[in-house]
């Protein structure tokens, strides 16, 4: 049962809410951590694992704040020596509880993730060697797990941090980690901004559950006039991989990047919203991201709680250790100021992409492309210093609107290529792909057009297209006032019933009659879900 | 705080940080400013600034900045 | 008094989510655009059901692309002058049958109901849940069914031949593989649980309306063995219905494995078909109580037309698949100025 089916928004999510609406408020949190694992047994049987996970987390928490209370009775009948050392050995007990916790926590993941591709990997390496590996086939994929396992090591090194309290509430952190709407792909919570809000049942109100359903409908909208039906060129080209122009593989990588923005963009529309209509703010995912004007900005922009995760717990941890800092001063005193950027940049991007690459699953392709996205964001920072003073040369700046303009399609330009390697299903098939861009004829002599409407090939009609201009121009306009703040949602939401009540409608309308489905048409499984 | 000021100006000169109070949030500052701000800030106050401080309330405003540093220097 | 306000406001717009949704109904409705050629996708038997000539229909044959290339109602019409239909769908699921004979019985009183038994075994549980609530919405919307109506603002009309829903098809690809493919065996391929229920359901439903349900097998060696008759004839026994398996009469038919299939022993042609459909109509005939309706004028009317133009189309297409047509047949066919499905 997925967010965009059927089942999931006509029937499970207004049985949450009218239960959680009869129940008194107390019992509130304890619906819905009831639906969330109703939610998760309908896909996938493995619900021990984040009930494990919890459990870890609730008891690793636990123990850190006993410590740090042991610490503090003792402190005040000790000389200024002895709490010194008492404080030391505080903080080493209270790591090693933090790291044990993480190190359970990304075993977990790795058996479930990586532990197949690493046997296959280590058996390719040993085949020459006569050595032949047998690697038993199994099916261990508790669904989401890579986005609550981050949750979860996000709320230890908070409460290592003292950024938070430890709860002893071990429901609380239950619900945390399994809240129904987020629990298969996001968006990344911390736990400091949600938990609370989950544990106070508050009343469903109004105008939360309009704004809320406005949010779903949208979803529906992207995934269904869009990127279901981009599915259709993307998977053809994809799949026949080795016949394809130049064109036909930039047609198919920019048909992608759309349909994995609609379609992620799209759900997470749908996560929000549910969880809007119960009252609860959910962090935002996307900003607008094809309007980025750099790498760096697009990932601002682009699964904004992944960035943040990885900033937070990975890239200033690695930044501000020990020893990146004395390269950082050692380089600043022998090779200046530059040097000292660049070379603290590399250090500690270098971990966090490879990690944001293999985050997406176990293949060369994903390494690909954090390793790719590596390379461009520390150009990048290296660029930085010529660039500015290039611009003040030539007096423009990122507000001269056609060097902005400029600067966003080369960005595209960057994201596409990225996308190219990411959808593909090995090395062999992307680098393939990238070369008929350059090599071979460009253009197939059928012509693009009749390729794209043959039915036997990509199954999509003229009509679709049409579907596929028109939901993407509605999109534009959206993200265009989103960019421009104008608060074009609000306005509708405020305004006359008249105004608004046609909003709804016409939304509704246009999925009905306009979006992919029925006869002919299956429904795209929910892309990061599989992640 | 005039120090503080100079060391961000030095970073990026098209802010303007006494009323500025929105540094993270508005994607003023990214993480490599954050970075060479925090390496500056090291040098020049001679404190020890953590990655467990690195919120974004702690570098909103330079007056943030500039409280996170004082608490630093009590310690 | 806020409590009730906002009840009042939930009921205002649902009201109006209902009122548009009527509005789809009468928008896209079978009877206006399917007579006109405009649906032609998985959808179409059940728009020409909504078509069909009320309380006319005495047999119903419902399953997926196995029952409906190889059960042709013109055979039966042609020799004996009984009025018979195929409803289903390629990948037909148990809930979109349950739904089509829900929707058959409120314009028709078939005698019999004839189920293939393929469809058992499209049992997956979360493609079951998914169409059964899919077909709940559509049955309660069905303008919501014939959406994709709108495409043709962009696209030609179509003419897949239907006849009573069956499509002729006399292109052929024999089957070279062992002919006694029935190898005798005390095994039986079990039928899971949740299909099994909902066979029994369909079976009640059909005599709740004086209908007589019967489970057949297409004769098909891909699809079809020995251990899959013993539990399907199992099956049937426990529900108290008849089962005709015509993979054990395949002699008895007289199908011609080098020439009777278009899709090595997958699905029968026409020729098959013609055998498979004659001898089902034998098996019935002693019980069902059948009526030659060639002499009746009304009957007459509407359904001779349909098997004329059956036997023209059939002459014409001779060798071919309807939808894989040469250009020139293609053309005879539109030149003819019939978009219409046969019938209209």
């Amino acid at each position: 049962m997925a967010y965009h089916e059927n089942l999931y928004l006509l029937v499970f999510l207004p049985l949450v809410l009218i239960f959680y609406q009869l129940v008194p408020a107390r019992v509130r949190p304890y619906i819905l951590l009831f639906f969330s694992c109703l939610f998760f047994l309908a896909n996938s049987k493995w619900i021990i694992i984040p009930i494990l996970l919890t459990v870890l987390i609730w008891q690793c928490g636990i123990r850190m704040e006993r410590i740090r209370q042991e610490t503090e009775e003792k402190l005040p009948a000790l000389d200024k020596a002895g709490k010194k050392a008492l404080k030391e050995e505080t903080e080493k007990r209270t790591k090693r509880i933090l790291v044990s916790g993480i190190l359970v926590i990304l075993a977990v993941l790795f058996v479930s993730q990586y532990l197949h591709f690493t046997l296959e990997n280590i058996g390719s390496l040993l085949s020459p060697l006569g050595i032949r590996l047998e690697i038993p086939v199994w099916s261990f994929f508790p669904i989401g797990i890579s986005f609550y396992s981050l949750e979860a090591i996000g709320y230890l090194v908070d409460v290592y941090w003292k950024k938070i309290q430890a709860d002893h509430n071990p429901f609380r952190l239950g619900l945390f980690i399994l809240f129904f709407p987020q629990v298969m792909e996001g968006p990344i919570a911390s736990y400091k901004d949600t938990a609370m809000q989950l544990w106070k049942g508050e009343s469903l109100n109004m105008d939360r559950i309009s704004s809320g359903l406005f949010r779903i409908l949208l979803g529906l909208f992207k995934k269904m006039m869009v990127a279901d039906r981009l599915a259709r060129v993307v998977t053809c080209v994809y799949d026949n991989y080795y016949h394809m122009h130049g064109i036909m593989v930039i047609l198919g990588t920019v048909a992608y990047t759309i349909q994995l923005y609609m379609e992620f963009s799209g759900s997470i529309d749908i996560v929000i919203g549910g969880a809007e209509m119960l009252g609860i703010r959910l962090p935002e995912n996307f900003r607008q991201p094809f309007m980025a004007q750099n790498a760096a900005d697009f990932w601002r922009r682009w699964h904004i709680s992944l960035g943040t995760w990885f900033r937070t717990y990975l890239f200033y941890a690695v930044s501000m250790s020990r020893t990146v800092k004395n390269v950082n001063k050692k380089l600043r005193k022998s090779r200046g100021k530059y040097a000292s950027m660049v070379g603290t940049s590399a250090m500690a991007l270098l971990p966090v992409w490879l990690a944001t690459g293999l985050w997406h699953g176990p293949s060369w392709t994903y390494i690909f492309y954090g390793f790719y996205y590596f390379v461009i964001l520390l150009a990048e920072t290296a660029l930085m210093p010529f660039i500015d003073k290039l611009e003040d040369r030539l007096h423009i700046s990122s507000k001269t609107p056609w060097y902005a303009a400029l600067n966003m399609m080369r960005t595209w330009v960057i994201i596409f290529t990225g996308e190219l390697f990411f959808r593909a299903k090995t090395m062999h098939q992307g680098l393939t792909l990238f070369a008929h861009i350059f090599t071979g004829p460009f253009f197939p002599k059928r012509g693009v057009w009749n390729i794209l409407t043959d039915q036997r090939a990509i199954l999509l009609e003229k009509a679709d297209y049409l579907a596929i201009v028109f939901g993407i121009i509605v999109i534009l306009i959206i993200d265009i006032c989103r960019e421009k703040e104008l608060g074009l949602k609000e306005k509708i939401l405020q305004g006359p019933l008249l105004l608004r009540w046609s909003a709804f409608y016409l939304l509704i309308a246009a999925i009905l009659i306009f979006g992919a489905y029925g006869a002919g048409f299956q429904a795209v499984e929910l892309i990061y879900a599989g992640f | 705080m005039e120090k503080l000021l100079e060391i961000l100006e030095e970073i990026d000169d098209s802010i303007d940080y006494e009323n500025e109070t929105a540094l993270i949030d508005d994607h003023l500052l990214n993480s490599f400013a954050i970075i060479s701000l925090i390496s500056e800030i090291e040098e020049e106050f001679d404190v020890e600034i953590s990655a467990s401080e690195m919120t974004v309330e702690n570098f909103n405003s330079a007056e943030a900045i500039w409280n996170l540093i004082q608490s630093k220097l009590e310690d | 008094m806020r409590c009730k306000n906002t009840l009042l406001r939930i009921a205002g717009f649902l009201a109006g989510l209902l009122v548009l949704l009527l509005i789809l109904n009468t928008v896209f409705s079978a009877g206006k655009w399917y007579p006109e050629g405009y649906i032609q996708d998985r959808n179409a038997r059940t728009a020409m059901l909504s078509c069909e000539e009320p309380w006319t229909i005495e047999i119903i044959n419902v399953g997926d692309s196995e029952s409906g290339m190889d059960f042709n109602p013109m055979t039966l019409w042609g020799q004996k002058g009984y009025t018979a239909l195929n409803v289903g769908c390629d990948g037909l699921t148990l809930p979109e049958c349950y739904m089509v004979l829900k929707k058959a019985f409120r314009t028709q009183s078939p005698k019999v109901v004839l189920i293939e038994s393929n469809l058992l075994y499209r049992s997956e549980k979360k493609r079951l849940a998914k169409s059964m609530t899919a077909e709940i919405f559509y049955d309660l919307f069905e303008g919501l069914r014939f959406h994709n109506v709108w495409k043709y603002v962009w696209k030609e009309r179509g003419y897949r031949l239907y006849f009573k829903g069956y499509i002729l098809n006399e292109s052929s690809d024999p089957y070279e593989g062992e002919a006694r493919y029935m190898k005798p065996t005390e095994e039986a391929e079990d039928i899971r649980f949740t299909p099994a229920q909902a066979l029994t359901g369909i079976c009640a439903m059909c005599r709740k309306h004086g209908a007589e349900p019967v489970l057949w097998s297409a004769p098909s060696p891909i699809n079809y063995h020995m251990a899959k008759h013993n539990a399907l004839q199992k099956l049937a026994d426990r529900i108290g219905i008849r089962y005709l398996d015509l993979n054990l009469h395949v002699d008895e038919i007289g199908l011609d494995w080098s020439t009777d299939t278009f899709d090595k022993g997958d699905h029968l042609n026409c020729f098959g078909a013609e055998k498979a459909s004659a001898w089902i109509m034998r098996e019935l005939e002693g019980w069902a109580g059948l009526e030659d309706k060639r002499e009746d004028p009304a009957f007459a009317a509407s359904w001779d037309p349909v098997y004329a133009r059956f036997l023209e189309m059939k002459d014409l297409m001779k060798g071919y698949h309807s939808e894989n047509l040469p250009e020139e047949v293609e053309e005879h066919i539109y030149n003819g100025g019939d978009f219409r499905e046969p019938g209209f």
